[in-house]
């Protein structure tokens, strides 16, 4: 049986795991580890990229490893991640938004600039299932069509 | 026999979850009211406001510093845009650390031209008062809608 105090850590030791847990897949991300990275997520998971579609090249809902994929191959033809620093983490039983600012480079253009993202995190038996990605969509348009 | 209490004004003030999002909510009612003289009690004397985005294409954008240019941050943005239907869809709170994702229709009172917008916002409290509060918002839809470059 679980001592009292260990109990009273419960939460906290919940909300610890979250944390770096996004931690980790962000860094995944960034090491363009995709093996890792879609280990994290659940074979249903869904990116979101808020934004106009119209206007926003990267907007829209991507669904399941394949989608995903396509995303982050569109992404990453066309920008390096050159650092990311995370600002603020939020962690909320299943759910966890962490604010970051991530240096990027433009590969065609060489134009290095940065760009803030807020991304929203939902989690469901264990892995991430919802990311909603919020960024300056102005910047990126700007990036990509000089 | 008479019981006075005194309030120890050398402890910091520790919202509870549930004062937190009464908080959020009455912030975003108020503000959403235009009635932004009224937030000021809310804010701390060393609050940040940053609304997402480059002045180079989103003229209301930046970092704003102190109850003073904050209330002209967010008023400036009410005199550009009409807002409307704005809602709350969901908070998060951990400590005195929240996040909101909204949504609403904004409309550029110069263009006449509206559309819908999801966001996310991020608040930091500190001894009950609003220490710092970043706003993410579509920044291509918002300069489409207002006709800006």
């Amino acid at each position: 049986m679980q001592s009292l105090d260990a109990l009273l850590k419960l939460p906290n030791v919940d909300r610890d795991i979250i944390e770096k847990t996004v931690r980790d897949f962000l860094d995944c991300r960034a090491r363009s580890d995709r093996k890792a990275y879609f280990a994290f997520l659940s074979p249903a998971a869904e990116i979101t990229i808020v934004g106009d579609p119209r206007l926003h090249p990267y907007s829209g809902r991507y669904s399941g490893e394949e989608g995903i994929r396509q995303l982050l191959r569109r992404i990453d033809t066309e920008f390096i991640y050159l650092e990311s620093e995370i600002l603020d983490t939020v962690v909320d039983h299943d759910r966890a938004v962490v604010r970051r600012m991530k240096r990027m480079r433009q590969i065609g253009t060489g134009e290095v600039r940065e760009q803030h993202f807020c991304t929203w995190f939902r989690f469901s038996g264990g892995k991430i299932i919802e990311i909603v990605e919020y960024s300056d969509t102005a910047l990126t348009i700007s990036l990509s069509q000089p | 026999m008479r019981v006075g209490w005194k309030m120890d004004l050398t402890k910091e003030i520790v919202l509870e979850r549930g004062q937190v999002l009464e908080l959020i909510k009455v912030l975003f009612k108020t503000r959403f009211a235009r009635e932004i003289d009224q937030l000021r009690p809310y804010v701390a004397p060393d609050i940040v406001y940053r609304m997402v985005g480059h002045r180079t294409h989103t003229p209301f954008s930046g970092e704003f510093r102190g109850p003073d240019a904050v209330m002209n941050g967010v008023r400036n943005l009410h005199i550009e845009f009409e807002f409307t239907h704005m809602s709350l869809d969901k908070v998060i709170i951990d400590g005195n650390s929240v996040g909101v994702r909204w949504h609403g229709r904004w409309k550029n009172r110069g263009t006449n031209a509206s559309a819908d917008f999801e966001g996310f916002a991020h608040l930091e409290f500190e001894n009950g008062l609003v220490k710092s509060y970043t706003n993410f918002v579509d920044t291509a839809l918002v300069a489409n809608i207002s006709g800006w470059g």
